[in-house]
Order: C-alpha cells, then sequence, then structure tokens
C-alpha cells in the first residue's frame, strides 16, 4: 500500500498553510499591542489550531486506503473554464448555451432534437430569471461590444 | 388583552383586499427568489424595494416582509433538491434534505421542510405578539462579550457534531475559520491577507463559495453517477407519495416546536441572524432529539429542526427592529431603510405613534405564513419532478446555474473563480470524507465570533476572566466546557464502572 497518497497530502496540506497564516499573521499584522489584541490575534489562533490538528489527521490518515480519482472529475471544470472564455469572446448566454448544447449532443450522445430543447428551456429560464427580472448585467462578449462600437 | 385588541385591528389592516394582494404577491416572489441560488433573502428585498415605491407605506413594508418571510421558505427547495442552497440558513436543511430527496423521498422532505417553516414562523410571531418589546430589550444585554460566549459555544460544537469523525469535522471547521480572515480586519478597518490582490480586499465572496462547495463540487461527483441508475422509483414521485403520514408528522412536532423557542431567541439578538438560528436549532436536534446521532442521515426531524429554527429567527428578527430600530441582519437594515424611506421612524415609540402600521405589519405576517405555506404545498408536485430528469441532463443544467449564481452575486467573474476552486476544494473533501457543511458555517460565523471576542478582550483590557465575570456568558462559557468535557468523563465513569463490574465478578 502506497502510504503517500492524497488521503495524507491534504491534510498536509492544511498543516502548512495553517502554519504560513500564523507565521504571516504575527510577522505582519501583529498579535498584541498596549494589552490588546491586533488584527494578527485571529488567524494566528486560527493557524496555529488548523497545523495541529492536521498534524493528527496526517497520523490518522497512514493507515486508510488512498481514494479513486477518475479523468471525467475534470471534464466539469475544464467546461466551466471553458465557458468563461467564451462568455468572454461570445457573450455570458450564447457560451452557456452552446456549452450545454455540446454536452448533451457531444458527450452524452443525445439526439439534436432533446439537447436542443434542453438548452432552449435551460438558458431560456436562466435568461428570464436573471437578466430579464433581476437585470444582472453580463459580459456581452468581445464580439458583441466590437460590433456595437 | 389589549394587545390581541390591537392585533385584530391590525387584522383589519392587512386583510385589506390590497395588503392581501401584497402579501401573498411578496410569499409568491419570495420563494422564487429564495430558490434561486446566488440571490439570497439580502439581495431579494433590496431587489424588490423598488416595486413597492409606488405603494403606500403599509402595502410596501408588508410586501418586503412577505418576501423576507418567504425567502426562507425557498431557500431551503435547492438545498434539498439539488444540494446547493438557495440562501445561508439552508445550508442545514440540506444535510437532511438532500439525503432524504436521494433516497427517493423529496417530496416528504418539501413537505415536512414547508410545515417545519410554518411553525417557526407562526411561534415566532406570536412571541413577537406577545413579548416583542421585552424580548428586543433583553436581547440588548447581549454585548460582545455574551456574543463571543455564545459564538464559541456554538463554534466548538460544530466539528465535534457534523460528521464521523471529530479529527476532520475540525480541521473543516478551521479552514472556514481561515477563509474568513481573508479581507478587511472588521475591528480596525485594516487589510489582511489580500496579497496584493483588489478581490481579495473585499474577502472571499460567500455565495459563489456555497455554490461551489455544495453545488459544483456535486456536479463533479455526479461524473461517477452518470450511467448508474437512480436508487429509487421515479414513478413514486407523486403529491400523494410526499404527505407526511401522522407518525411522522408527530416525529416534526417536537423539534420543531423545540427550534422554534431557540429560533426565535436567537433571531433578537442583534447580529446573529436565521443561520446561527438554523445552525444552534440543528445541533440542539443532534445533541438532544431522541434520535439525534442518526441526523445527517437523512433524518425528517433534521429538516425540521433547521427549518423552524430559520423561520422563527427571521420572525424574532422582527423585535429589535420595530422595538428598538436595530437591525438584526443585513436584510433587516434593507427592511429598516424601507421603513425609514416611508417616513416611519422605528424605535419604542412606533408602537404608540403608528399602531395602525405596526399591528398590520404583525398581522400580515400571520397572513404572508399562511399564503406562503399553500403557495409552498401547490408548487411541491412540480418541484419533486425535478428528481426524475436524469442524471446525465443534471450536470450540464446544475453547471448553468451555478455560472449563473455565482457571477450574479457580485457581477462578476471573479465569483466563477471562486465557485470554481472551491467547487474542486469541496470534491477533494468530500472525496477524502471531510465533511463541508462546518467549513461553511464557521466561514459565516467566524468574523462576527472574532469581532466580538477582540472587543471584548478590548473592554476588559485584554483579560480572558470577562468571559467567566458576566453571568450570560458564564453560562454559555459553562455549557462549552460541559459539551468539551462531557464525553470524555461520561468515557471514564463508564470504564471505572466497567472495571468495578470486573472485579466484583
Amino acid at each position: 500500500m502506497n502510504r503517500m497518497n492524497t488521503r495524507v497530502l491534504l491534510p498536509g496540506a492544511t498543516a502548512l498553510l495553517g502554519l504560513f497564516w500564523a507565521v504571516v499573521g504575527v510577522a505582519q499584522y501583529g498579535w498584541w499591542v498596549d494589552g490588546r489584541p491586533t488584527s494578527g490575534f485571529f488567524p494566528v489562533i486560527v493557524g496555529v489550531l488548523l497545523a495541529a490538528v492536521s498534524i493528527l489527521a496526517v497520523v490518522n490518515e497512514f493507515r486508510n486506503e488512498r481514494p479513486l480519482f477518475a479523468v471525467s472529475h475534470l471534464y466539469p471544470v475544464l467546461a466551466a473554464v471553458g465557458v468563461v472564455l467564451g462568455a468572454l469572446l461570445i457573450g455570458f448566454f450564447p457560451a452557456l448555451a452552446l456549452y450545454t448544447f455540446l454536452w448533451l449532443k457531444l458527450y452524452e450522445r443525445y439526439d439534436t432534437r432533446f439537447s436542443l430543447l434542453t438548452t432552449a428551456v435551460t438558458i431560456g429560464a436562466m435568461y428570464g430569471v436573471f437578466s430579464l427580472w433581476l437585470r444582472v448585467p453580463f459580459p456581452r462578449g468581445l464580439i458583441i461590444d466590437l460590433v456595437v462600437r | 388583552m389589549e394587545t390581541l385588541q390591537l392585533l385584530f385591528q391590525g387584522f383589519g389592516t392587512a386583510l385589506s383586499l390590497q395588503n392581501f394582494l401584497a402579501a401573498a404577491a411578496g410569499a409568491f416572489l419570495g420563494i422564487l427568489v429564495g430558490a434561486m441560488p446566488g440571490i439570497g433573502s439580502l439581495a431579494g428585498v433590496a431587489l424588490l424595494l423598488p416595486l413597492t415605491f409606488s405603494f403606500n407605506p403599509i402595502t410596501g413594508i408588508i410586501m418586503l416582509s412577505a418576501v423576507y418571510y418567504a425567502n426562507m421558505y425557498g431557500g431551503s427547495y435547492s438545498a434539498i433538491l439539488l444540494n446547493i442552497p438557495g440562501d445561508t440558513p439552508a445550508v442545514m436543511t440540506g444535510l437532511d434534505g438532500h439525503p432524504l430527496a436521494k433516497q427517493g423521498k423529496p417530496g416528504t422532505a418539501l413537505f415536512t421542510s414547508n410545515i417545519a417553516s410554518f411553525i417557526g414562523g407562526t411561534v415566532g410571531i406570536v412571541i413577537l405578539t406577545m413579548i416583542g418589546p421585552w424580548l428586543a430589550r433583553f436581547g440588548l444585554n447581549f454585548g460582545p462579550v455574551e456574543m463571543a460566549a455564545l459564538l464559541l459555544f456554538a463554534m466548538t460544537s460544530l466539528g465535534w457534531l457534523l460528521g464521523d469523525n471529530p479529527t476532520k469535522g475540525i480541521v473543516s471547521t478551521l479552514i472556514g475559520i481561515l477563509l474568513a480572515t481573508i479581507g478587511f480586519d472588521t475591528v480596525v478597518g485594516t487589510p489582511r491577507f489580500d496579497f496584493g490582490s483588489i478581490y481579495l480586499l473585499g474577502g472571499i465572496p460567500f455565495i459563489p463559495l456555497v455554490i461551489g462547495i455544495f453545488g459544483f463540487s456535486q456536479v463533479i461527483e455526479m461524473m461517477e453517477l452518470r450511467n448508474k441508475p437512480r436508487g429509487f422509483d421515479t414513478n413514486k414521485l407523486t403529491l400523494k407519495e410526499s404527505l407526511l403520514s401522522k407518525s411522522e408528522f408527530r416525529r416534526i412536532l417536537a423539534p420543531s416546536l423545540r427550534s422554534s423557542l431557540l429560533g426565535t431567541f436567537i433571531g433578537v439578538l442583534p447580529g446573529a441572524g436565521a443561520t446561527t438560528g438554523a445552525f444552534l436549532s440543528y445541533m440542539q436536534e443532534k445533541r438532544f432529539g431522541k434520535q439525534g446521532n442518526l441526523l445527517g442521515t437523512g433524518r425528517i426531524e433534521g429538516v425540521a429542526a433547521a427549518e423552524a429554527g430559520n423561520n422563527s429567527a427571521a420572525a424574532g428578527a422582527f423585535a429589535p427592529l420595530l422595538s428598538l430600530g436595530i437591525p438584526g441582519s443585513g436584510t433587516g437594515a434593507v427592511l429598516l431603510g424601507g421603513l425609514l424611506m416611508y417616513g416611519l421612524n422605528p424605535g419604542p415609540l412606533l408602537f404608540q405613534s403608528q399602531p395602525e402600521f405596526t399591528w398590520g405589519l404583525i398581522a400580515s405576517l400571520y397572513v404572508a405564513n399562511l399564503i406562503t405555506l399553500i403557495v409552498a404545498i401547490m408548487i411541491i408536485p412540480w418541484l419533486i419532478k425535478i428528481l426524475k430528469v436524469p442524471v446525465k441532463v443534471m450536470i450540464p443544467v446544475i453547471t448553468v446555474i451555478c455560472v449563473m449564481g455565482s457571477y450574479s452575486a457580485n457581477n462578476s467573474l471573479y465569483g466563477i473563480a471562486i465557485m470554481l476552486l472551491s467547487g474542486v476544494g469541496g470534491f477533494l473533501l468530500k472525496k477524502h470524507d471531510y465533511p463541508i457543511a462546518p467549513l461553511l458555517l464557521a466561514f459565516v460565523l467566524a468574523p462576527t465570533l472574532e469581532r466580538n471576542f477582540r472587543q471584548a478582550l478590548q473592554i476588559s483590557d485584554g483579560s480572558i476572566w470577562i468571559l467567566f465575570q458576566r453571568p450570560i456568558s458564564a453560562v454559555l462559557i459553562g455549557l462549552l466546557l460541559l459539551t468539551l468535557f462531557s464525553p470524555l468523563v461520561l468515557r471514564i465513569v463508564g470504564r471505572k464502572n466497567i472495571t468495578s463490574k470486573g472485579e466484583r465478578v
């Protein structure tokens, strides 16, 4: 069994994060001045506690099996990053519509009619609530901005 | 007796056709806005404030109050069905509500949520009617020292009571507190842990964080379940199957009533709010309920405790708002703004100078609560259909909701970035069996704890003993120590008993 796996690495990382917080807290924001706590007081306590409890978690985790990950776990993250980049270029709603349609049609292999209908209902409802009713200003995208200008 | 007379006069005002319709419209819009991840009650009330400009003051405020109230109902729907809390208090509802939905009982969870919300709201309003001004004055006894003790008590319970592994629960809690220290130090107003970024200067926005940790992390998890059939028969998702049986109703009645009393009291405290109300009510049920140890696995008692707690806290928050002019939360502050805008000055004299308005508003809360319950039950058949949608289709649809909700929180792509990062972080934590609810609750409660704790230390010139010197805080610290050490003491006593029995044998 490989003992150095994500079960150990995760609390290891939180221990380091806690230590970093405590050190920066003391060094940059101080701990106690004129008998009163300063900005670093709370982060230092939390940082030290996090480091200590995380080390305890590391010790406990050595006995456990590592969890399994699949490449497919990354797909929604990559798709969401693609939506953001697409939103900057072609606008928010076209990017979301394109993503929904392509995911259903190409990845899930639904037929064109179902994919189009689901995309229209989802994006239509979102557009109605967020853009028309609540008037959230979504990016129109570089292309529309250039055309309008 | 005089109170009842004034209340009846208030019903006369609230039940005029115009005010009744305003309360009904507010209830409907409130449910809709509350169920929408990324909006929340604060933004909901703020967004709908301009709508009421054309109304007379009483009608306008009645509508806003109904929106605020109905928000609490709506917030739980997306938490139960999609595991994306519509607002912060619904985080607690999702702990048992979503597992119930996954077991094929979304309707039961929604019904429980609605009934408990109604009970919580009603108890809260009754208490507000009877002893509202007195309760508001009592709430003022909670200064920084008492609030620090209350929040220390709440935060200490977090890691211990949520999840199976206390060490992992505490790690999760501490990560939440640590993230909350990013941004402005609210006590002295200086930037902290911003690493030179203007985005981090304002701290980590809560809504994208909650959408990421609960919603988007679930989308990533769903990739494993794409081709697996649902663990329940989707044909049974009907209104008839969702109705509560007599025994189920009996099971939720006591938790709802207990949580309503606690929630109303929490709602009265300045700065505590519905989230603390829901959280402490859930904790109370987990600790003292008949089957508290099963909470978190899909128990209707958990849904009832959280919902009754948050709705009663929402009602309780009206006590300091009306009697003292002190808003208990951000949403309360917007309502206060609305009152001032209409030329009404909340405070001790409001009950005398504007009795028609004040009692009309209180009566309208009863009406709004009932209307919201009716609307909420009527939409259950449509809501439960969501779970008939295959997981393969849910993945892109929930992703779209996550992206829209996190962008709308502060109209910035930064919100989406936070949502993505916290989604991946939440997925990693869940995959390694770390509970994620303590992280979010700690993130919400930590700034209030830090502010009050540091103010308490400033008052006492740095002496921590001040927590033991005031009666209310001393009791709370006593409870905290009892919570921390009672399992240890019980274990030692248990061991001694076993040893002594063994010796006798």
